[in-house]
């Protein structure tokens, strides 16, 4: 039975991505191939760069460290950047705000309302 | 390293029984070739287990995620992968218990060692930006921010007893994870 990746979406924009569904892949590297288009619009964008996870149900820990990737990378950059997140989603709430030490140009807004 | 070791309080045997409880063995190489089997496995036990509590969709997000995160860890770092791992989970009434047991190479073992030492001693907020600047610069694929979230994000009683086997240089590891059954219905 194949049902890689049917649980996960990502939609990219010039300005922003958004991430629905659940990211659990075995590695900090297998999160590189479908991020990489992420920071590619990142270097490219001019204004503030906005990363929705509001229907992200579960990320692990591999991807907290790729997300922290995009973070640093928006350091190296210099470019604003603005996690949004969801208060129903526990880790989420827990785990998102603390990656706002990594960049001062990050904002982390956890909504009280998910993503439609 | 050839001694047994302790990191964290291991809570020891119950008094009483627990009130539900259930254990499950896995061929890492099972879950390694199928890596999406963790996570339903780990969606699964959170549901049987989220299902008694009273707000349900909040315990399932806590849970599945601590689970998941233990059981990705024994199935990656377990030195034979056609050896089961071993996911346990005992529910005590005002606790909640998950664990896990796998064997690790001698050099795994090491590193794990260093960074429980680092995870017993430093701030946890400190060592989670530190990691993340760590990792960013090396590529390993054990971050450890998975095990720091256990502790700074889901307020866990986290416990790790390594235990060198008879044989060859491999280790013998149990992560325990405690959680307060109250917070995770209110998570």
């Amino acid at each position: 039975m194949n049902m890689e990746d049917a649980d996960h979406r990502i939609e990219n924009t010039a300005a922003g991505c958004t991430m629905t569904g659940v990211l659990r892949l075995a590695t900090p590297g297998a999160y590189e191939r479908i991020f990489n288009p992420i920071h590619d619009a990142m270097i490219a964008c001019k204004t503030t760069y906005v990363v929705d996870i509001r229907g992200l149900n579960f990320m692990n820990s591999s991807g907290i460290t790729a997300l922290s990737r995009l973070v640093l990378a928006a350091r190296k950059l210099d470019l604003p950047l603005r996690i949004l997140g969801a208060e129903s989603i526990a880790w989420q709430r827990k785990t998102i705000t603390s990656l706002r030490r990594l960049h001062t140009l990050l904002t982390v807004d956890i909504q009280d309302t998910p993503a439609s | 390293m050839s001694i047994s070791r302790i990191h964290g309080v291991f809570d020891g045997a119950a008094v009483e029984p627990p009130l539900s409880k259930f254990e499950v063995k896995f061929t890492p190489l099972d879950l390694i070739a199928h890596w999406k089997r963790c996570g339903m496995t780990a969606d699964f036990l959170a549901y049987f287990i989220a299902y008694a509590f009273e707000n349900p969709k909040a315990a399932l997000n806590t849970l599945s995620t601590v689970i998941n995160e233990l059981l990705e860890n024994a199935v990656k770092f377990s030195a034979n992968k056609r050896e089961p791992v071993v996911l346990s989970f005992d529910h005590f009434g005002d606790t909640i218990r998950i664990e896990t047991c796998n064997t690790c190479s001698g050099a795994i073992t090491q590193r794990f060692d260093s960074f429980l030492q680092r995870l017993g001693s430093e701030d946890i907020e400190d060592l989670f930006i530190a990691q993340i600047e760590q990792n960013a610069a090396t590529n390993r694929s054990e971050s450890g921010l998975g095990l720091i979230t256990m502790v700074k994000d889901h307020n866990s009683n986290l416990a790790v007893s390594i235990r060198p086997l008879e044989v060859g240089d491999a280790h013998e590891v149990r992560v325990r994870v405690t959680l307060n059954a109250n917070e995770v219905d209110q998570s």
